[in-house]
């Protein structure tokens, strides 16, 4: 019965355009409404412990270093670097594509503001080039869900919360996926650039790389910074954001002279809305999952499919379909904070560790962002390159399948996963 | 007797005025909250005397950056829906459904700021257990906030044909 209400009146609520942030606190209302038993208390009270919780002050610092860096020319200075690297290949511009968002994955944790902060940049460059905006639109959604695969990310801090598991276990896990991700996408890039005749680039002169490399020197020391001081132990993933918003400022602020005290309020306001949105929706779907947890629904989704197969590979197959069609119309905080505590005890009770699962979910959940007809980074794509939607959905299927594969080598090869956390002393719940 | 019109716009003022210092008061916020993690970070390392007091005081910045974000990206209409089906209706169709839209979001804000002042009220005589300042600076941050998102969505409701908070 409360499952129904909760099922019809999700759907409802999200089809007649509320907020999602709401939709996840109207929904369980109407089951405490039916139900009658429990305060409505409940509803303010589990906001506030929802948000009431120090890991997740990392979320508003990894955004806000992400913005001084877009607003400060730093970004800029690692597209030129990135340029150095690969820009002289044919494809050029389309490999930076890919290669940028591996190093800005490592200093911000969102596949989103990835998609707005590459895309700005490099797709009115590769237009100019004489690339198809199709294929520059696909390009930068796909590349950007690398994003929150490689560490510091967000979905994974997320995860690690819900989940009880360490987040720079997490964040270790998450480094073979995430150059994966970038290898696979790199491949489709070179067969496309040979299929579609892409121009090249020039290759720069030593004296300009040597300037190029010295400038962006001090970019790239950011992701270093946030990922040995996690990974030490040194800083926690909130002290290390935050050490990551000072090293920003500094740096464009006083090395790079490019941000002013006056930009700041604007880049904080920014900042806190961006955040807000995700801050609320961990608010308002714990209240949804609190509901989840007293009616008992992960106890009956476990067993239910426990009766129907046990097949471990089976079980992880249909897992996968239901999040990438989930990640496709949902939100991923909202989809991880109702759908972690559902699919966890399933996963314990066919041996999956909690590690393994943070990365198959997370990485589903990205993958969906990019799936047609409406992931939210194709959105974003195709406003910045103002390609039409349906071109896009065609453009980017190649990308779409070798994503997909890597979401199947990651779900079925453990090891791969479980290597590098392993090896830095993550020690398996699972006997 | 003011004419509805003029009450519409002192609301609408109102709205905008308390918008403008809750963008002010989130600025604030996340910057103290900033210098608070990294002074734990400082003192623990550098002074080697770690602060007691560190952790508790960010995370209640953040619940209120976190609520104050919340209202401000609801006056500008940033927070995300799903509005692929809404926008294909009919005009006059599409702003009856946004109007309930509306209606639905005041619903869920009504109850939160009920439940927000009643939980101000009943741990006004606790302290929090680092700071020992009374529980109900943090928990303020709940009826202020709904209160001031329901003001938005009620001038919203007044004016229909506005764009939709929540658009996009």
């Amino acid at each position: 019965m409360v499952v129904l209400i909760l099922i019809v009146s999700f759907v409802f609520f999200l089809i007649i355009g509320v907020p999602i942030a709401f939709v996840l606190g109207l929904t369980p209302l109407a089951a405490l409404l039916v139900e009658g038993e429990t305060p409505l208390l409940l509803v303010a009270q589990r906001i506030f412990t929802g948000m009431d919780t120090p890991v997740l002050m990392a979320v508003p610092f990894f955004i806000l270093a992400g913005n001084i860096m877009g607003m400060g020319g730093m970004t800029q200075r690692l597209v030129r670097f990135c340029n150095l690297l690969v820009g002289s290949f044919r494809g050029g511009l389309a490999y930076m594509n890919v290669v940028i968002s591996m190093v800005f994955a490592g200093i911000t944790g969102a596949a989103v503001a990835d998609t707005s902060a590459v895309g700005s940049i490099l797709i009115p460059a590769m237009k100019r080039e004489g690339y198809d905006s199709d294929f520059a639109a696909a390009v930068t959604a796909t590349s950007s869900t690398i994003g929150p695969v490689i560490p510091p990310s967000i979905p994974f801090i997320i995860y690690g919360v819900l989940g009880e598991v360490s987040i720079a276990s997490l964040f270790l896990a998450g480094i073979v996926p995430g150059l994966l991700l970038g290898l696979f996408q790199i491949g489709v890039v070179a067969f496309v650039a040979r299929k579609r005749g892409f121009p090249k680039g020039r290759r720069p002169t030593i004296r300009k790389a040597l300037k190029v490399s010295v400038d962006a020197a001090l970019v790239l020391m950011m992701p270093v910074i946030i990922l040995v001081g996690i990974f030490s132990g040194v800083f926690t993933p909130t002290e290390s954001a935050c050490i990551a918003v000072f090293y920003a400022l500094l740096i464009s602020g006083v090395v790079y002279r490019d941000i002013r005290l006056k930009d700041l309020p604007h880049i904080l306001i920014k900042t806190g809305t961006t955040s807000s949105l995700v801050m609320l929706v961990i608010g308002t779907a714990s209240i949804f999952s609190w509901i989840l947890a007293s009616e008992q629904i992960p106890q009956q989704v476990t067993s239910f499919i426990l009766t129907a197969t046990d097949n471990k590979f089976l079980i992880l197959l249909l897992m996968n379909l239901l999040l990438l069609v989930i990640g496709t119309f949902l939100e991923t905080t909202a989809s991880l904070i109702i759908l972690t505590p559902v699919l966890l005890p399933l996963m314990t009770a066919i041996g999956v560790d909690p590690l393994h699962f943070g990365v198959i979910i997370v990485l589903n959940l990205v993958i969906g962002l990019t799936t047609p007809p409406v992931g939210v980074c194709l959105f974003i794509a195709c406003s910045i390159s103002q390609t039409r939607l349906e071109n896009l959905s065609r453009t980017i299927i190649p990308f779409l399948l070798a994503s997909i594969a890597v979401l199947l080598i990651c779900t079925y090869w453990e090891g791969l996963i479980m290597g590098i956390p392993t090896f830095f002393g993550y020690q398996s719940p699972i006997p | 007797m003011p004419r509805p019109q003029r009450i519409g716009s002192m609301v609408k003022g109102i709205s905008n005025a308390l918008n403008r210092l809750c963008e002010g008061a989130l600025v604030l916020f996340l910057t103290a909250m900033a210098v608070i993690v990294f002074l734990e970070v400082l003192f623990r390392y550098l002074f080697l005397l770690p602060l007691f007091w560190t952790e508790e005081l960010a995370r209640y910045c953040l619940v209120w950056a976190s609520l104050l974000g919340a209202s401000v990206a609801l006056k500008r209409g940033e927070h995300i829906a799903v509005s692929l089906l809404v926008e294909r209706l009919p005009k006059r169709v599409e702003r009856a459904v946004v109007q309930a839209a509306r209606l639905s979001v005041a619903l869920i804000l009504v109850v939160i700021l009920w439940g927000g002042i009643t939980l101000v009220s009943v741990t006004s005589l606790q302290t929090s257990p680092a700071l020992r300042i009374p529980m109900a600076v943090p928990y303020l941050a709940l009826p202020i906030n709904s209160g001031i998102m329901l003001l938005h969505i009620i001038v919203a409701l007044m004016h229909p044909s506005d764009e939709p908070p929540g658009g996009e």
